[in-house]
């Protein structure tokens, strides 16, 4: 807290919880004043108007810390509270966590008596933003971010602020004092994430493609663990049925605008991707597919006992 | 009054010594939804309680306006089962004597939709009854009543009501005979099915899935498959239609009279000519298959084309 800028009311509201639990970290802390913590969720306002109004044993002042201020129930006794309290009587201060992304009522009336600072939590599109903060991040530890390693943190972490100001926090060990952040530090630290999906295994199923459909499905249920049967199935059932309904038109001689109608695909798409897809099987295969799944979801939704053993041999049945 | 329960004399006769107050045991009610199970007991009731002048019996009006203090009827909420709580809040009345009647009558229907939980909680008051208390269980599939409550009753079994029973309580709703019977026959038996079929106008629902098999030699997946997703939410019901279609196909050259849907004979015809011998058994066999794991959270609508892909293949 800045002794400066010292006002009876401070209010912090915003979606940026990281940034909410510094405050709340650094409120508890507050060196020469006898601290008393609050959760919004178990207390009321008289508890801390009475709070605010106590006096220290050791004759120091007051700080009241009300995390989740939102959830409490505040009625008039509070409203007279904050109206009543001079804003430069700094015997006792409240600083109030408010965590949503607006605030209404007897919390913003405080704010405006005192001090409102928002902890807006960005979009991922919001890169000029995102950068900023992270600049202020590495500001803290007194580093600056080169552009090339906040572009790699942004990769990794898009919009989540609080991993990437961690890693900063990391790359504060590696970096001297005044240094600049490189990609090659963000490279360093941060873990390597594949992200997979379970269509990605269909789709590498339906390419035939063996290797890749393994790698994606050992790694779903390494992120996963068994939950990951049931998305990988239902990804290979749709993947399965559409590839029948494109093969069967296939056979039957149907053009490419007529195949991507059927499946709601641009006959562009229908060319270029579906069709060298759907040459790598036969009808009779897909249905034999078809057929097995069904089994499979069966076992996997049923009671079977390795449920990953049968879905890694089905890929594998599959993709060979 | 029971005389108003047709077709189920074996029911009838032990709820009349329920009614004489010569037998006290928990009844079990085993028999298909709609064949008067419910009905029964609920006459049953109003035959035990009825006060002297039956055209101003007060009981009997509380009764019929599901009112009465001393009749309690637990049942399922629509695809769910009954909880403990339930069954413990019926318990709990057994503690007092009935309020207005000789006894109480609690009524659980859907026996076989209780929870493991509120089965086991029945067990010990279903052993030693109050003697305040007539417990009656009702049930359309016998196995999923656990084994310890189903030896703790005496079990009766419902029969199918006869077709002429039904087609002439369908009268009531339809001046259209032809109709009636076809009703009749796709609700098996069951008076209440056929009732909230021709209500609902289920027909709809049969003439999809004979569209969807119409459809199958044709091989045109991608006008087939949009078909079975046209029904899914009622695929369930669309596979039982289905199964009484694949019977009629298979009665057809050896018996027409039994043919259940009777109003589309000459498409059944057409299409029996159209599929042949073994497409049929291949057919039965991959229905009785896809029935048989409907009965787990699968999705049914990819079953259903899996099934058909491979029949018509």
């Amino acid at each position: 807290m800045v002794k400066s800028k010292l006002v009876a009311f401070t209010v912090f509201f915003g979606e940026e919880s990281y940034l909410l639990d510094r405050e709340v970290q650094r409120g508890k802390g507050w060196p020469g004043r006898m601290v008393t913590y609050f959760d919004g969720s178990s207390t009321s306002e008289s508890e801390i108007i009475s709070a605010l109004e106590s006096q220290s044993f050791d004759g120091s002042e007051i700080a009241v810390i009300v995390d989740n201020a939102q959830k409490i129930k505040v009625g008039k006794e509070f409203e007279a509270y904050v109206a009543e309290r001079k804003p430069k009587d700094v015997s006792s201060v409240l600083v109030a966590i408010y965590r949503k992304a607006t605030i209404t009522g007897v919390w913003a009336e405080a704010g405006r008596k005192g001090r409102l600072i928002e902890h807006k939590k960005y979009k991922p599109w919001e890169t000029e933003n995102i950068q900023k903060r992270l600049n202020k991040e590495a500001g803290r530890f007194g580093l600056t971010l080169s552009l090339d390693a906040f572009k790699v943190l942004q990769k990794i972490y898009g919009d989540n602020l609080q991993g990437a100001a961690n890693e900063i926090q990391k790359m504060s060990f590696l970096v001297s004092k005044g240094g600049d952040i490189t990609k090659d530090h963000v490279l360093s630290v941060c873990p390597r994430q594949i992200t997979v999906m379970p269509w990605d295994v269909a789709d590498a199923v339906s390419n035939k493609s063996l290797k890749q459909a393994m790698t994606f499905t050992s790694l779903l249920f390494r992120y996963m663990g068994d939950s990951a049967s049931v998305p990988i199935v239902t990804s290979l059932m749709r993947q399965t049925e559409r590839l029948l309904i494109g093969r069967s038109m296939l056979d039957q001689g149907k053009t490419k605008a007529e195949i991507g109608g059927a499946l709601n695909m641009k006959p562009y798409t229908v060319e270029k991707q579906l069709l060298p897809t759907l040459r790598k099987h036969s009808r009779e295969d897909l249905q034999t597919q078809m057929k097995k799944l069904c089994e499979l979801e069966a076992q996997v939704k049923g009671s079977a006992h390795s449920k990953r053993t049968l879905v890694e041999l089905a890929v594998h049945q599959f993709a060979a | 009054m029971l005389e108003t329960v047709k077709g189920q004399d074996e029911g009838i006769q032990y709820l009349a010594k329920v009614v004489q107050g010569t037998f006290t045991s928990p009844l079990l009610l085993i028999g298909d939804e709609g064949v008067g199970k419910r009905f029964s007991v609920i006459e049953s009731a109003k035959e035990a309680f009825k006060e002297e002048d039956p055209s101003t019996c007060s009981q009997c009006y509380k009764i019929s306006q599901g009112i009465h203090p001393d009749l309690r009827i637990v049942y399922p909420e629509e695809g769910k089962d009954i909880k403990v709580g339930a069954i413990r809040d019926l318990l709990g009345t057994t503690g007092f004597y009935p309020s207005i009647a000789p006894y109480k009558y609690l009524v659980i229907d859907g026996a076989d939709r209780m929870t493991s939980a509120a089965a086991d909680a029945l067990l010990k008051t279903l052993e030693e009854a109050p003697s305040s208390v007539r417990f009656f269980l009702l049930a359309e599939r016998e196995e999923q009543v656990i084994p310890t409550i189903r030896s703790r009753c005496v079990m009766v079994r419902y029969r199918r009501l006869p077709e002429d029973f039904v087609v002439s309580a369908l009268s009531q709703h339809t001046d259209d005979y032809a109709k009636a019977l076809v009703y009749t026959r796709i609700a098996g038996g069951s008076l209440g099915r056929a009732v909230e079929y021709l209500g609902s106008g289920r027909l709809a629902l049969r003439n999809q899935m004979l569209t969807i098999l119409k459809m199958g030699p044709s091989k045109d997946l991608a006008t087939l498959f949009p078909l079975v997703d046209n029904v899914k939410s009622d695929l369930p019901q669309g596979l039982r239609f289905l199964e009484q279609i694949v019977f009629d196909l298979v009665m057809l050259p050896h018996d027409p009279t039994r043919i259940i849907n009777l109003d589309v004979f000459q498409d059944l015809k057409v299409l029996r000519g159209q599929l042949g011998s073994d497409r049929l058994t291949k057919l039965r066999h991959g229905l009785k298959t896809v029935l048989r794991r409907s009965k787990g959270n699968i999705n049914l609508a990819f079953h259903v084309k899996s099934m058909m892909a491979s029949v018509f293949a």
